[in-house]
């Protein structure tokens, strides 16, 4: 799925999935479905040195345009 | 119709949080099916059914997404991309690679969730209407699809229907199709056919009776009011009714109430009246025939089936399909004189006429018929049914008389006789004249001048 080298992309696909994420939470925990609604938060766990690397690369990009 | 809540649906996503998210956006649609790779999706999709699929563009680096909504869409599946690609260009590739019917942006929400299976439900509902339809009318003529085009828009409200059409022209058909339209199946279509039954019968049939309400009267019967509760009443021939029949159905159907005969109760009933007839309605109003006030109770929307010889261009159709449903499964092959003859004839008898034809040549084992196998007056083109006699002339005739004028049909028709009546005389002159009631001089002039043979006057 990472194949893209767009670091736009990578963000919509590792951080805001991440916030979407929560929403999935929210039905799970809406509908009783606590087992679901830790799987979902086992997988942001796994999903977050993901996100930590994508945002370190667009922070350094953005720190360079800056300079 | 498969309704929302009972659907099967495959999300293809490699991404476990995203797969995750969509999946819980998507429960309460129906039962999910999750795969994680072209090959999971593929034998997934070959082995189950599913109504619908999300399918991720890209899968594990590669874009796979476009091979498993080839297969999906191979199997008549509602597609939906899947894809963080927001931009007109990635959208536009993957509709044209995909043949996909929806794009959906990652992460998705709810409402754009809700927003594709909208799209879904009608597509479907649009889809399953069309199957439906063909599955009772083959046609390619305009005149038919307007009518049926009128009923997609229709066949859901509760305004009476009128069906005018001509006999075998498939009032019943369509009847039947509105009703399963609305309701999904058959199961409270009721049908009466008024002609030909005395209005005792038709009394009983419609209004039910009670025990004892007449001498035989054994038990309790529920009429076609009452059953078709809910449901479709479809009264075939309607204009045959008599001034009193009609002058009692009119406040059931107005009113949806109606007492048994024998009873002093009234029932209420709420059914759908679908009314036909194969004589024009408002001729019979004008002659004082049929009620004024009923035929406007009945003529809600006024359906008109075509005749078949005013949608010739569907012959070749229904021929194929009426072969394709005959029990034999024999093939059959019409040449071009023989389909030149079916398209010559008028077919008075529609497409019932038709189909009796087609079915006794397949019964009797022919896939191939000859110009002999036609019955004489479709080769004539003569109405069977018809009132009108001509004495002497066929339809064919009348048609050939239009193409070639009077003068030249006459001479035609004088040399046939004569040379007919001059073979049978052993090409005798004098004997052929005396058939003829004629003098020899006319009989030889005729022969000498349009056919060229020399004549020797033999008495």
């Amino acid at each position: 799925m990472n194949s893209s080298n767009n670091l736009e992309h990578e963000l919509i696909n590792n951080v805001e999935s991440i916030f979407m994420a929560l929403d999935a939470i929210e039905i799970k925990l809406e509908s009783k479905d606590i087992t679901g609604a830790l799987k979902t938060l086992e997988l942001i766990k796994e999903k977050k040195p993901c996100a930590i690397e994508t945002i370190n690369k667009v922070k350094s990009k953005l720190e360079k345009i800056e300079r | 119709m498969k309704r929302i809540g009972d659907l099967k649906i495959l999300v293809v996503e490699d991404d476990a949080l995203n797969r995750d998210l969509i999946c819980t956006l998507l429960k309460g649609f129906g039962d999910i099916t999750e795969a994680k790779s072209l090959d999971e999706a593929s034998a997934l999709i070959g082995s189950l059914r599913f109504d619908l699929a999300f399918v991720d563009l890209d899968l594990n680096g590669k874009p796979d997404g476009f091979k498993i909504a080839k297969l999906t869409k191979e199997k008549s599946i509602y597609t939906v991309i899947l894809s963080a690609q927001k931009d007109q260009s990635s959208i536009k590739k993957a509709f044209e690679f995909s043949d996909c019917d929806n794009y959906l942006f990652k992460p998705a929400n709810i409402s754009m969730v809700k927003e594709v299976m909208g799209h879904f439900d009608s597509q479907n509902a649009f889809l399953k209407t069309n199957k439906v339809i063909r599955s009772k009318f083959t046609t390619s003529s305009p005149k038919l699809t307007d009518t049926l085009e009128v009923v997609k828009s229709i066949y859901s409200a509760q305004s009476p229907i009128y069906i005018f059409g001509e006999t075998g022209t498939g009032k019943q058909v369509l009847a039947e199709l509105i009703h399963e339209l609305n309701f999904g199946d058959m199961k409270k279509f009721y049908h009466l056919n008024c002609s030909a039954i005395s209005d005792s019968i038709i009394e009983s049939e419609l209004f039910g009776h009670m025990k004892g309400a007449f001498t035989g009267a054994d038990s309790r019967k529920e009429g076609l009011f009452e059953k078709a509760n809910g449901g479709t009443l479809f009264l075939d021939e309607i204009g045959t009714m008599s001034p009193l029949m009609q002058n009692k159905i009119i406040t059931a159907i107005e009113s949806k109430k109606f007492k048994p005969v024998g009873s002093t109760q009234e029932i209420e009933s709420h059914f759908r009246l679908i009314a036909a007839t194969s004589s024009n309605l408002s001729d019979e109003v004008q002659a004082g025939k049929f009620r004024q006030d009923l035929f406007f109770r009945i003529n809600g929307v006024h359906l008109i089936l075509p005749s078949l010889k005013d949608r010739k261009e569907d012959l070749e159709l229904l021929i194929e399909k009426i072969s394709q449903e005959h029990l034999s499964q024999r093939a059959l092959y019409l040449n071009k004189d023989v389909l030149k003859i079916l398209k010559a004839y008028d077919w008075p008898g529609n497409v019932r006429e038709l189909k009796n034809l087609i079915n006794s040549w397949l019964d009797r084992g022919i896939s191939k018929p000859e110009i002999k196998e036609i019955p004489t007056h479709i080769i004539n083109n003569e109405n069977i049914f018809s009132k009108t006699k001509y004495r002497f002339i066929t339809k064919k005739q009348i048609q050939q008389i239009k193409e070639m004028g009077l003068k030249e049909f006459v001479r035609e028709l004088e040399l046939e006789a004569i040379e007919t009546l001059y073979k049978e005389n052993r090409k005798k002159l004098k004997p052929t004249a005396r058939a003829l009631k004629v003098h020899t001089d006319k009989v030889y002039w005729y022969l000498d001048k349009n056919s060229g043979e020399q004549y020797e006057l033999i008495q």
